[in-house]
């Protein structure tokens, strides 16, 4: 009888003392929700600034609102120590969505140590969005007001996810992928850019492509454009808006990509790097200045043709103005490379982006216009 | 001085009783009128409700009788008229013809009548609404049955109201409880045995069971458990429960219970015994198995889509009621990355302004929802839904917006109480596991939350009802093992009984429907 009180209340010490080692209650913890990491010029500090949730104000009328906290140290994570010194609370990270890093960082020391911390550490998802600021610093673009919610991180991670899947216009990589980007043999990292914009009276995050790295330093951008090119190559669209000049001049007809298949495949053949693609595209016409009748076989064989070429020609031009300007192996052939003849790659390793530079481009693109007759003759 | 005194007045009480319980166990009745009349007064002493009629026959004056009965419980016009004028009226001639088997044959004009020799089986039928016949010219005494008692009518059971289907429910009197199974089961195969039980009480139990579709060693069993119980009194059946149950400490229920007729008859034909109590309309079926917990007898007389619907929502119901508190708190204050961003920050923002922690704010406001439950549970109909609505505004709202209690424990917990609601049969066992994995949920986050499920499930596989396993089946898992399960297949489909219960295991022999 005696034991099984004692043997209560031993468990009972369990229920209430909570022995836990780290029970922490929503109400003691302060939630981020994205960083942006800067180095502060003066004193060559890391400058953090934290979006979190601002849970005091927030409430049942006020929807939710957020704080900016800065704090600076000699490394990032010292930095991010420091900040719990102005803060009751400790920092979570867990269910941040957004790392945001300056253009100078990114340039002039690379991005693999923050990745790597982050990842270290058990807090953050690795699928949080990783992005590059366009703007003098990564501050700017995190201190914005978001147009959808007042949580620019979420916004900033929902905008990327959305333009890669719908405009294919910059693309989203995850904290993992991007570092395994930078580890994997043969591939190479691209991170998505964010820019100010004027919006009315406001300024606004934008998405605006793609940055482009060598092994993991800052080499370039793509502009939204270009960025498409690129994803053609990757076979990364899933949808995307194509504009193409029309038979006479001022005139442009406007397609939409539906989906679209791209195959490309590398053969190193007689010192030469030979790269092909083949893209089997499904568009429809969203838009039309001048006369075209879609109900014709051959007015829409013409049309076919006539976007196949153009993407064609684009996809030439992009590929070889990347040869030219970066000299870098942006697509990660190299992996492609390395998983079909491993031996190959690991003699032309130190040269690739030579090898790469002077590669020959093929490129086939069969276009299918699909739901025609929406409207008479379209 | 009490101290001296009190044992030797109870000593000298408890030798009389002693005595007499001797006397009446061994005594027959011994044919001197004056002296079996005398000594059933002596044993009806201080009852004023016994009534001992003397009567005299006009044309033999040495002819007396004694009927003895209990007022209240027998029926005085028809013991005036097929009993008294009788007797008094009787014309004799010669005294040596009578006898017992002529009185009960020619003269008696009861409908049942027989002849008792011993004061113990007396003393049983005349408390039980018999009357006796005690005469100086016989042996024997005579007992005819007159009973008249009041007893409520038949009507719906209000624990267990359905919405289509039979409405009748049981009485208290347990021969109108059988002959309502015997209405429903016209058929020589069903057997319905007598056994007492109760010191005291001396309670009528009816065993009813299909012949050669119940499982013998089951039966054999139930009796064994039965002749072991030694109580006073039986008022209920859940006295036999607790007395005949496997696992005697387990809080889930090892034998069903119902007080529904057309319940009982569908269980005697999967093949279940029926145990019936005189004074209470519950009567106890089993074996009873785990699924019978979410099984309900409307399940049977609706559309078998609905049901199935149903029966999946009341184990989804089991799983909710037992683990929402749980996972919720091991969610807030251990693993806040389960969540998806937007709902962590709402309920973050919900929390910042309330000051407990999260685990002793469930464990208070499971808490004041089962005092609620329990207030209301007992009171009159209109004054139960005033409690209801008043606990709801005062703990609901008022405590949300006081900023004492935070928004989504509100839910929580009347998610938790609402679909514990869903299986009113484990309402018992759900109180306890729900607030055990609470606790481990507290304490150790989803760890312990794995580790109370994972008790949960080994005592649950652990549980017997008269030798059989309730939840852990023998056979591999196979369709006609699950058609009454989670699911309910339609009846054409159910062609056998659950394999656990009976051995005679064929309902339907072809199960095919006429095809027209």
């Amino acid at each position: 009888m005696k034991k099984g009180i004692v043997l209560i209340c031993l468990m009972l010490c369990c229920v209430f003392l909570g022995g836990c080692w780290n029970y922490q209650g929503l109400d003691t913890i302060d939630i981020v929700t994205g960083i942006a990491i800067d180095k502060n010029p003066e004193t060559g500090m890391y400058l953090l600034t934290y979006e979190m949730v601002d849970t005091a104000v927030s409430g049942k009328d006020v929807p939710t609102e957020v704080k900016y906290v800065e704090s600076q140290g000699p490394t990032l994570f010292g930095a991010i120590r420091n900040a719990k010194r102005k803060l009751i609370n400790k920092l979570y990270g867990g269910n941040m969505q957004a790392i945001i890093i300056s253009r100078q960082i990114a340039q002039e020391e690379g991005v693999l140590a923050i990745l790597e911390m982050f990842l270290r550490d058990g807090e953050p998802r690795e699928t949080l969005s990783v992005a590059i600021s366009q703007e003098e610093t990564a501050k700017s673009v995190l201190m914005t007001k978001g147009l959808d919610s007042k949580i620019i991180s979420f916004e900033i991670h929902g905008v990327i996810n959305e333009d890669n899947q719908t405009t294919s216009s910059t693309k989203n990589i995850a904290l993992y992928q991007a570092y395994n980007a930078i580890k994997e043999a043969g591939d190479s990292l691209v991170l998505p850019i964010l820019h100010l914009q004027q919006n009315n009276n406001d300024v606004t995050t934008e998405s605006n492509g793609v940055a482009l790295f060598r092994g993991d330093k800052l080499i370039g951008f793509l502009s939204p454009e270009q960025t498409l090119y690129y994803l053609f190559l990757v076979d990364e669209i899933k949808s995307a808006a194509v504009s193409l000049p029309y038979r006479s001049e001022n005139s442009e007809i406007s397609m939409e990509i539906k989906s679209n298949r791209s195959k490309t495949s590398v053969r190193y053949e007689n010192g030469q790097l030979v790269v092909s693609v083949q893209i089997k595209t499904e568009m429809n016409l969203t838009e039309l200045k001048g006369e075209l009748d879609l109900s014709q076989e051959q007015e829409r064989t013409w049309l076919e043709a006539h976007a196949a070429q153009f993407i064609e020609e684009s996809t030439r031009a992009f590929f070889g103005s990347v040869q030219t300007e970066y000299k870098t192996d942006i697509f990660g052939l190299g992996r492609l490379l390395y998983g079909d003849h491993p031996d190959v790659w690991r003699q032309l390793e130190d040269s690739w982006d030579e090898i790469f530079s002077q590669a020959q481009f093929e490129v086939q693109v069969t276009v299918d216009i699909v739901n025609t007759g929406v409207l008479k003759n379209f | 001085m009490f101290g001296i005194n009190r044992p030797k007045k109870s000593r000298k009480i408890k030798e009389e009783v002693a005595l007499l319980n001797h006397q009446v166990a061994r005594d027959e009745v011994s044919g001197r009128y004056d002296e079996t009349v005398g000594y059933l007064k002596e044993l009806f002493r201080d009852d004023d409700v016994m009534q001992f009629r003397e009567l005299q026959n006009k044309n033999a004056g040495d002819l007396r009788f004694c009927l003895v009965y209990c007022d209240g419980l027998v029926d005085s016009e028809l013991i005036g008229a097929q009993l008294i004028r009788p007797l008094l009226e009787l014309q004799l001639d010669v005294r040596e013809k009578i006898t017992a088997d002529a009185l009960l044959e020619q003269i008696i004009q009861t409908v049942s009548g027989k002849k008792l020799c011993s004061y113990r089986e007396i003393v049983r039928a005349v408390t039980g609404g018999d009357t006796l016949l005690i005469t100086n010219v016989l042996k024997e005494g005579l007992l005819f049955s007159v009973k008249k008692f009041e007893t409520r009518s038949v009507s719906e059971p209000e624990g267990e109201k359905i919405l289509s289907g039979p409405r009748e429910g049981f009485t208290e009197e347990l021969l109108s409880n059988l002959s309502m199974i015997r209405r429903k089961l016209r058929t020589n195969r069903l057997k319905m045995r007598f056994y007492t039980i109760g010191k005291e009480t001396q309670t009528q139990l009816g065993i009813a069971y299909l012949d050669e579709i119940v499982n013998e060693n089951i039966l054999k069993e139930l009796y064994r458990r039965l002749d072991t119980i030694d109580i006073d009194g039986v008022l209920d059946t859940n006295y036999i429960t607790e007395l005949v149950r496997d696992n005697p400490w387990s809080p889930f229920r090892s034998i069903g219970y119902t007080e529904r007729p057309d319940v009982v008859a569908g269980k005697l034909l999967e093949g279940r015994i029926a145990l019936f109590v005189d004074g209470t309309p519950v009567v106890l079926t089993l074996p009873y198995l785990f699924i019978e917990n979410f099984q309900s007898n409307e399940d049977y007389y609706l559309n078998f889509y609905y049901t199935s619907f149903s029966r999946f929502l009341r184990i989804l119901g089991f799983f909710l009621t037992v683990l929402v508190p749980a996972v919720y708190i091991a969610i807030a204050a251990y693993h806040q990355e389960m969540l998806p961003a937007p709902i962590l920050i709402r309920i973050a923002i919900e929390r910042q302004r309330v000051p407990l922690p999260a685990a002793l704010e469930c464990f208070l406001m499971l808490l004041v929802f089962d005092i609620l439950r329990e207030t209301g549970l007992r009171m009159p109909t209109n004054v139960g839904q005033t409690l209801g609505i008043v606990g709801a505004l005062v703990v609901g709202q008022a405590a949300v917006e006081a900023g004492l209690v935070a928004a989504p424990m509100i839910i929580v917990v009347a998610m938790a109480g609402i679909t514990s609601l869903l299986i009113p049969k484990m309402n018992a066992p759900v109180i306890y596991i729900r607030f055990g994995i609470l606790a481990l949920g507290a304490s150790l986050g989803f760890l312990g939350v794995t580790l109370g499920c994972a008790l949960l499930l080994a005592h649950v596989l652990s549980l017997h009802s008269f030798g059989v396993s309730q939840l852990a089946s023998g056979h591999k898992l196979q369709y006609q093992e699950i058609k009454d399960t989670v699911i309910r297949a339609p009846w054409w489909q159910m062609r056998l009984r659950p394999f656990q219960l009976s051995p005679n295991r064929v309902r339907e022999k072809s199960g095919k429907r006429e095809q027209s």
